[in-house]
Protein backbone atom coordinates (compact mmCIF):
# COMPACT_ATOMS: atom_id res chain seq x y z
CA UNK A 1 0.00 0.00 0.00
CA UNK A 2 1.35 3.42 -0.95
CA UNK A 3 2.56 5.70 1.83
CA UNK A 4 1.71 9.39 1.93
CA UNK A 5 5.43 10.16 1.91
CA UNK A 6 5.87 7.98 -1.16
CA UNK A 7 2.98 9.61 -2.97
CA UNK A 8 4.19 13.13 -2.22
CA UNK A 9 7.66 12.16 -3.36
CA UNK A 10 6.17 10.79 -6.56
CA UNK A 11 4.22 13.99 -7.15
CA UNK A 12 7.36 16.07 -6.57
CA UNK A 13 9.22 14.00 -9.14
CA UNK A 14 6.48 14.61 -11.72
CA UNK A 15 6.29 18.33 -10.94
CA UNK A 16 10.05 18.68 -11.25
CA UNK A 17 9.76 17.64 -14.89
CA UNK A 18 8.31 21.09 -15.65
CA UNK A 19 11.20 23.33 -16.56
CA UNK A 20 11.69 26.10 -14.01
CA UNK A 21 9.17 24.75 -11.48
CA UNK A 22 10.34 23.53 -8.07
CA UNK A 23 8.33 20.66 -6.68
CA UNK A 24 8.22 19.83 -2.98
CA UNK A 25 7.43 16.56 -1.19
CA UNK A 26 6.75 18.34 2.09
CA UNK A 27 5.23 21.66 3.14
CA UNK A 28 8.18 24.07 3.35
CA UNK A 29 8.41 27.18 5.45
CA UNK A 30 9.88 29.05 2.53
CA UNK A 31 10.14 28.02 -1.11
CA UNK A 32 11.74 28.94 -4.39
CA UNK A 33 9.25 30.44 -6.84
CA UNK A 34 7.56 29.14 -8.83
CA UNK A 35 6.81 26.30 -6.42
CA UNK A 36 4.36 23.40 -6.30
CA UNK A 37 3.48 21.86 -2.95
CA UNK A 38 1.17 18.83 -2.47
CA UNK A 39 -1.26 18.88 0.46
CA UNK A 40 -3.20 15.80 1.56
CA UNK A 41 -6.94 16.50 1.69
CA UNK A 42 -8.54 13.19 2.57
CA UNK A 43 -8.18 9.42 2.51
CA UNK A 44 -10.96 6.94 1.76
CA UNK A 45 -9.71 3.67 3.21
CA UNK A 46 -10.84 0.19 2.19
CA UNK A 47 -12.13 0.89 -1.32
CA UNK A 48 -11.44 -2.79 -2.01
CA UNK A 49 -11.49 -5.86 0.23
CA UNK A 50 -8.50 -6.97 2.25
CA UNK A 51 -6.89 -3.50 2.27
CA UNK A 52 -6.58 -3.82 -1.47
CA UNK A 53 -7.15 -0.19 -2.37
CA UNK A 54 -7.35 3.26 -0.81
CA UNK A 55 -8.43 6.49 -2.51
CA UNK A 56 -6.58 9.66 -1.57
CA UNK A 57 -7.17 13.23 -2.67
CA UNK A 58 -4.37 15.77 -2.76
CA UNK A 59 -4.39 19.45 -3.57
CA UNK A 60 -1.23 20.65 -5.29
CA UNK A 61 -0.88 24.34 -4.63
CA UNK A 62 1.09 26.24 -7.23
CA UNK A 63 2.72 29.49 -6.16
CA UNK A 64 3.84 31.63 -9.10
CA UNK A 65 4.75 35.08 -7.75
CA UNK A 66 4.22 37.20 -4.68
CA UNK A 67 1.30 39.55 -5.12
CA UNK A 68 3.57 42.59 -4.99
CA UNK A 69 5.57 41.17 -7.92
CA UNK A 70 2.73 39.99 -10.13
CA UNK A 71 3.07 41.08 -13.75
CA UNK A 72 1.93 39.90 -17.14
CA UNK A 73 4.78 37.37 -17.36
CA UNK A 74 3.73 35.73 -14.10
CA UNK A 75 0.13 35.45 -15.27
CA UNK A 76 1.18 34.03 -18.63
CA UNK A 77 3.27 31.43 -16.83
CA UNK A 78 0.33 30.59 -14.59
CA UNK A 79 -1.88 29.98 -17.60
CA UNK A 80 0.75 27.63 -18.97
CA UNK A 81 0.65 25.63 -15.75
CA UNK A 82 -3.16 25.54 -15.97
CA UNK A 83 -3.19 24.23 -19.53
CA UNK A 84 -4.31 20.67 -20.13
CA UNK A 85 -1.25 19.95 -22.22
CA UNK A 86 2.08 21.47 -23.14
CA UNK A 87 5.49 21.71 -21.57
CA UNK A 88 4.23 23.73 -18.58
CA UNK A 89 1.03 21.78 -17.94
CA UNK A 90 0.79 20.49 -14.37
CA UNK A 91 -1.93 18.02 -15.43
CA UNK A 92 0.21 16.60 -18.23
CA UNK A 93 3.28 16.43 -16.02
CA UNK A 94 1.59 14.50 -13.21
CA UNK A 95 -0.32 12.20 -15.58
CA UNK A 96 2.88 11.54 -17.53
CA UNK A 97 3.39 8.71 -15.05
CA UNK A 98 0.10 7.84 -13.41
CA UNK A 99 1.86 5.37 -11.10
CA UNK A 100 4.03 8.18 -9.68
CA UNK A 101 7.13 6.08 -10.03
CA UNK A 102 5.40 2.80 -9.26
CA UNK A 103 4.06 3.74 -5.82
CA UNK A 104 0.33 3.88 -6.70
CA UNK A 105 -2.10 2.06 -9.00
CA UNK A 106 -3.10 5.20 -10.82
CA UNK A 107 -3.84 8.91 -10.40
CA UNK A 108 -5.70 11.65 -12.21
CA UNK A 109 -5.64 15.43 -12.04
CA UNK A 110 -9.38 16.03 -11.83
CA UNK A 111 -9.71 19.80 -11.67
CA UNK A 112 -7.88 23.07 -11.23
CA UNK A 113 -8.77 26.37 -9.65
CA UNK A 114 -7.08 29.57 -10.73
CA UNK A 115 -6.26 32.45 -10.87
CA UNK A 116 -6.08 32.39 -7.09
CA UNK A 117 -4.56 34.38 -4.30
CA UNK A 118 -2.87 31.87 -2.02
CA UNK A 119 -1.52 32.52 1.43
CA UNK A 120 1.51 30.73 2.83
CA UNK A 121 3.73 31.62 5.81
CA UNK A 122 2.20 35.08 6.09
CA UNK A 123 2.83 35.89 2.43
CA UNK A 124 0.33 36.13 -0.42
CA UNK A 125 0.93 34.70 -3.86
CA UNK A 126 -0.68 34.48 -7.26
CA UNK A 127 -1.25 30.83 -7.98
CA UNK A 128 -3.58 27.93 -8.61
CA UNK A 129 -4.77 24.71 -7.02
CA UNK A 130 -4.91 21.29 -8.68
CA UNK A 131 -6.93 18.40 -7.26
CA UNK A 132 -5.23 15.05 -7.75
CA UNK A 133 -7.13 11.82 -7.14
CA UNK A 134 -4.83 8.92 -6.27
CA UNK A 135 -5.67 5.23 -5.96
CA UNK A 136 -3.26 2.78 -4.41
CA UNK B 1 -22.88 -11.27 18.79
CA UNK B 2 -22.24 -8.04 16.87
CA UNK B 3 -22.39 -7.13 13.24
CA UNK B 4 -19.32 -5.75 11.51
CA UNK B 5 -18.25 -3.56 8.63
CA UNK B 6 -17.13 -5.65 5.68
CA UNK B 7 -13.68 -4.59 4.61
CA UNK B 8 -11.81 -7.87 4.47
CA UNK B 9 -13.96 -10.43 2.68
CA UNK B 10 -12.03 -13.17 0.89
CA UNK B 11 -13.16 -13.51 -2.73
CA UNK B 12 -11.90 -16.55 -4.64
CA UNK B 13 -12.95 -17.50 -8.15
CA UNK B 14 -11.38 -20.67 -9.56
CA UNK B 15 -7.62 -20.25 -9.02
CA UNK B 16 -7.79 -16.46 -8.69
CA UNK B 17 -7.71 -14.49 -5.46
CA UNK B 18 -9.69 -11.37 -6.29
CA UNK B 19 -9.89 -10.08 -2.72
CA UNK B 20 -7.83 -6.95 -3.30
CA UNK B 21 -9.67 -6.20 -6.56
CA UNK B 22 -13.19 -6.64 -5.17
CA UNK B 23 -15.49 -4.28 -3.37
CA UNK B 24 -18.78 -6.21 -3.39
CA UNK B 25 -19.66 -9.85 -2.96
CA UNK B 26 -23.24 -11.09 -2.85
CA UNK B 27 -23.78 -14.82 -2.34
CA UNK B 28 -27.29 -16.17 -2.28
CA UNK B 29 -28.97 -19.50 -1.77
CA UNK B 30 -32.59 -19.16 -2.89
CA UNK B 31 -35.16 -21.84 -2.23
CA UNK B 32 -38.09 -22.00 -4.65
CA UNK B 33 -41.38 -21.41 -2.89
CA UNK B 34 -44.05 -23.87 -4.12
CA UNK B 35 -47.60 -22.81 -3.48
CA UNK B 36 -49.53 -25.58 -1.73
CA UNK B 37 -52.55 -23.51 -0.77
CA UNK B 38 -55.73 -25.50 -0.61
CA UNK B 39 -59.29 -25.18 0.60
CA UNK B 40 -58.18 -26.31 4.02
CA UNK B 41 -55.52 -23.57 4.37
CA UNK B 42 -57.81 -21.33 6.42
CA UNK B 43 -57.61 -18.44 4.00
CA UNK B 44 -53.81 -18.20 4.13
CA UNK B 45 -51.15 -19.15 1.62
CA UNK B 46 -49.20 -22.28 2.29
CA UNK B 47 -45.89 -23.07 0.71
CA UNK B 48 -43.42 -25.89 0.55
CA UNK B 49 -39.72 -25.71 -0.22
CA UNK B 50 -38.79 -26.55 -3.76
CA UNK B 51 -35.50 -26.58 -5.59
CA UNK B 52 -32.56 -24.54 -4.28
CA UNK B 53 -30.46 -22.20 -6.41
CA UNK B 54 -27.03 -20.81 -5.53
CA UNK B 55 -25.71 -17.62 -7.09
CA UNK B 56 -23.13 -14.89 -6.62
CA UNK B 57 -22.73 -11.33 -7.77
CA UNK B 58 -19.22 -9.96 -7.45
CA UNK B 59 -17.88 -6.52 -8.32
CA UNK B 60 -14.62 -4.68 -8.15
CA UNK B 61 -11.85 -2.77 -9.89
CA UNK B 62 -10.54 -4.17 -13.12
CA UNK B 63 -7.22 -4.51 -14.91
CA UNK B 64 -5.38 -7.04 -17.04
CA UNK B 65 -1.74 -7.93 -16.49
CA UNK B 66 -1.72 -11.02 -18.65
CA UNK B 67 -1.99 -13.52 -15.82
CA UNK B 68 -3.92 -12.65 -12.68
CA UNK B 69 -5.96 -9.51 -13.19
CA UNK B 70 -9.74 -9.73 -12.99
CA UNK B 71 -10.05 -9.25 -16.76
CA UNK B 72 -7.55 -12.09 -17.30
CA UNK B 73 -9.58 -14.31 -14.98
CA UNK B 74 -13.06 -13.62 -16.23
CA UNK B 75 -12.37 -13.27 -19.94
CA UNK B 76 -10.69 -16.68 -19.87
CA UNK B 77 -13.41 -18.26 -17.76
CA UNK B 78 -16.46 -16.63 -19.23
CA UNK B 79 -18.98 -19.43 -19.63
CA UNK B 80 -16.84 -21.90 -17.70
CA UNK B 81 -17.60 -23.92 -14.64
CA UNK B 82 -15.78 -22.62 -11.58
CA UNK B 83 -15.70 -22.84 -7.83
CA UNK B 84 -16.49 -19.60 -6.03
CA UNK B 85 -15.71 -19.14 -2.35
CA UNK B 86 -16.48 -16.07 -0.29
CA UNK B 87 -15.26 -15.62 3.27
CA UNK B 88 -17.13 -12.63 4.69
CA UNK B 89 -14.77 -12.09 7.62
CA UNK B 90 -11.53 -12.63 5.72
CA UNK B 91 -11.45 -16.39 5.23
CA UNK B 92 -8.86 -17.07 7.92
CA UNK B 93 -8.40 -20.64 9.17
CA UNK B 94 -11.31 -21.63 11.34
CA UNK B 95 -13.62 -18.96 9.94
CA UNK B 96 -16.72 -19.50 7.86
CA UNK B 97 -16.75 -19.37 4.09
CA UNK B 98 -19.50 -19.95 1.56
CA UNK B 99 -18.63 -22.06 -1.46
CA UNK B 100 -20.37 -23.50 -4.49
CA UNK B 101 -19.79 -24.75 -8.00
CA UNK B 102 -20.62 -21.94 -10.37
CA UNK B 103 -21.13 -21.06 -13.99
CA UNK B 104 -19.79 -17.60 -14.82
CA UNK B 105 -22.58 -16.53 -17.13
CA UNK B 106 -22.19 -12.75 -17.09
CA UNK B 107 -19.04 -10.68 -17.10
CA UNK B 108 -19.51 -6.94 -17.42
CA UNK B 109 -16.83 -4.33 -17.73
CA UNK B 110 -17.68 -0.83 -16.59
CA UNK B 111 -15.85 2.13 -18.06
CA UNK B 112 -17.29 5.38 -16.77
CA UNK B 113 -15.39 8.46 -17.76
CA UNK B 114 -13.00 9.54 -15.02
CA UNK B 115 -13.77 6.57 -12.76
CA UNK B 116 -11.78 3.41 -12.15
CA UNK B 117 -12.23 0.62 -14.69
CA UNK B 118 -14.64 -1.82 -13.09
CA UNK B 119 -15.91 -5.37 -13.38
CA UNK B 120 -19.07 -7.16 -12.41
CA UNK B 121 -19.74 -10.89 -12.56
CA UNK B 122 -22.93 -12.85 -12.12
CA UNK B 123 -22.50 -16.56 -11.55
CA UNK B 124 -25.18 -19.19 -11.11
CA UNK B 125 -24.86 -22.43 -9.21
CA UNK B 126 -24.17 -25.89 -10.53
CA UNK B 127 -25.23 -27.52 -7.28
CA UNK B 128 -25.78 -26.54 -3.72
CA UNK B 129 -24.37 -23.68 -1.67
CA UNK B 130 -22.28 -24.91 1.25
CA UNK B 131 -21.42 -22.99 4.40
CA UNK B 132 -18.08 -24.41 5.46
CA UNK B 133 -15.05 -23.90 7.67
CA UNK B 134 -11.68 -22.80 6.32
CA UNK B 135 -9.00 -25.44 6.92
CA UNK B 136 -6.24 -23.70 4.93
CA UNK B 137 -6.34 -19.96 4.19
CA UNK B 138 -3.48 -19.45 1.67
CA UNK B 139 -1.75 -16.98 3.99
CA UNK B 140 1.36 -19.15 4.22
CA UNK B 141 3.44 -20.47 1.33
CA UNK B 142 3.61 -24.21 1.93
CA UNK B 143 6.87 -25.84 0.95
CA UNK B 144 6.81 -29.19 2.74
CA UNK B 145 4.44 -32.00 3.63
CA UNK B 146 2.28 -31.28 6.68
CA UNK B 147 -0.99 -31.99 8.46
CA UNK B 148 -3.29 -29.06 9.01
CA UNK B 149 -5.00 -28.01 12.22
CA UNK B 150 -7.95 -30.20 13.15
CA UNK B 151 -11.39 -28.58 13.43
CA UNK B 152 -14.44 -30.08 15.11
CA UNK B 153 -17.13 -29.60 12.44
CA UNK B 154 -19.62 -32.22 13.60
CA UNK B 155 -20.81 -35.54 12.26
CA UNK B 156 -22.38 -36.02 8.87
CA UNK B 157 -25.91 -37.29 9.37
CA UNK B 158 -27.63 -39.74 7.06
CA UNK B 159 -28.99 -37.73 4.16
CA UNK B 160 -26.26 -35.12 4.48
CA UNK B 161 -22.98 -34.90 2.62
CA UNK B 162 -19.45 -33.77 3.37
CA UNK B 163 -18.21 -31.16 0.88
CA UNK B 164 -14.79 -29.64 0.19
CA UNK B 165 -13.40 -27.07 -2.20
CA UNK B 166 -9.79 -26.37 -3.14
CA UNK B 167 -8.31 -23.21 -4.69
CA UNK B 168 -4.60 -23.37 -5.55
CA UNK B 169 -3.67 -19.71 -5.94
CA UNK B 170 0.06 -19.93 -6.59
CA UNK B 171 2.59 -22.61 -7.39
CA UNK B 172 6.32 -22.47 -8.03
CA UNK B 173 9.38 -24.66 -8.08
CA UNK B 174 10.64 -27.37 -10.40
CA UNK B 175 8.01 -30.02 -11.07
CA UNK B 176 6.03 -29.06 -7.96
CA UNK B 177 3.24 -31.37 -6.80
CA UNK B 178 0.50 -30.82 -4.25
CA UNK B 179 -1.73 -33.57 -2.89
CA UNK B 180 -4.48 -32.52 -0.49
CA UNK B 181 -6.66 -35.02 1.37
CA UNK B 182 -9.48 -34.15 3.75
CA UNK B 183 -9.33 -36.53 6.69
CA UNK B 184 -11.69 -37.19 9.55
CA UNK B 185 -11.40 -38.77 12.97
CA UNK B 186 -13.35 -39.00 16.18
CA UNK B 187 -10.67 -37.25 18.23
CA UNK B 188 -8.59 -34.10 17.94
CA UNK B 189 -5.36 -36.08 17.97
CA UNK B 190 -6.29 -37.87 14.72
CA UNK B 191 -5.01 -41.15 16.10
CA UNK B 192 -6.71 -43.10 13.31
CA UNK B 193 -7.63 -40.72 10.51
CA UNK B 194 -9.83 -41.71 7.60
CA UNK B 195 -9.38 -40.14 4.19
CA UNK B 196 -12.71 -38.73 3.05
CA UNK B 197 -12.06 -36.42 0.08
CA UNK B 198 -8.94 -36.68 -2.07
CA UNK B 199 -8.26 -33.87 -4.51
CA UNK B 200 -6.52 -34.42 -7.82
CA UNK B 201 -2.80 -33.77 -7.59
CA UNK B 202 -2.06 -30.15 -8.43
CA UNK B 203 1.04 -29.18 -10.37
CA UNK B 204 0.13 -25.52 -10.80
CA UNK B 205 -2.67 -23.13 -10.04
CA UNK B 206 -6.05 -24.81 -10.21
CA UNK B 207 -9.35 -25.27 -8.44
CA UNK B 208 -11.49 -28.28 -7.65
CA UNK B 209 -14.81 -29.23 -6.11
CA UNK B 210 -14.11 -32.43 -4.21
CA UNK B 211 -16.35 -35.45 -4.67
CA UNK B 212 -18.95 -35.16 -1.88
CA UNK B 213 -19.15 -37.94 0.69
CA UNK B 214 -22.53 -39.31 1.73
CA UNK B 215 -23.42 -39.50 5.40
CA UNK B 216 -23.63 -41.05 7.84
CA UNK B 217 -20.11 -40.26 9.05
CA UNK B 218 -19.72 -40.50 12.80
CA UNK B 219 -16.35 -38.73 12.92
CA UNK B 220 -16.61 -35.09 13.89
CA UNK B 221 -13.02 -33.84 13.56
CA UNK B 222 -11.59 -32.79 10.19
CA UNK B 223 -8.19 -31.71 8.89
CA UNK B 224 -6.19 -31.64 5.67
CA UNK B 225 -3.25 -33.92 5.07
CA UNK B 226 -0.90 -32.35 2.53
CA UNK B 227 1.93 -33.93 0.57
CA UNK B 228 4.24 -31.60 -1.34
CA UNK B 229 6.86 -32.76 -3.78
CA UNK B 230 9.25 -31.43 -6.37
CA UNK B 231 12.35 -29.26 -6.21
CA UNK B 232 11.96 -26.09 -4.14
CA UNK B 233 8.16 -26.37 -4.33
CA UNK B 234 5.90 -23.66 -2.94
CA UNK B 235 2.12 -23.52 -2.95
CA UNK B 236 -0.48 -21.11 -1.59
CA UNK B 237 -3.87 -22.73 -1.43
CA UNK B 238 -7.27 -22.46 0.21
CA UNK B 239 -9.45 -25.31 1.47
CA UNK B 240 -12.96 -25.03 2.84
CA UNK B 241 -14.92 -28.01 4.19
CA UNK B 242 -18.60 -28.09 5.06
CA UNK B 243 -21.52 -30.35 5.85
CA UNK B 244 -24.89 -29.88 4.21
Amino acid sequence: MATITGIKSGLKTRLDTIDGLTGYSYVPGHFTLPAAVPFLDEIDWDEAMGRGLDALRFTVRLYVATLDHVDENAQTALHGYLAASGSGSVKAAIEGDTTLGGVVDTCRVTLARGDLMLEHANNRYLGAEFEVQVWG
Amino acid sequence: MATFAVTDAKILVAQYDLTGDSNRGLVSGDIEELDSTNFGSGGWRERKAGVGDAAATLEGFNYADGTSGPDDAFWARHGSGDVITVGPTGGDEGENAYTFQSLTGSYEQTANHGELYGWSVSASGRGNLVKGTVLEDASTARTATFNGTGRQLGSVASGEKLYAALHVLSASGTSPTLDVVVQSDDNSGFTSPTSRITFTQATGTTHEWGTPVDGAVADDWYRISVTIGGTSPSFEFFVVVGIA
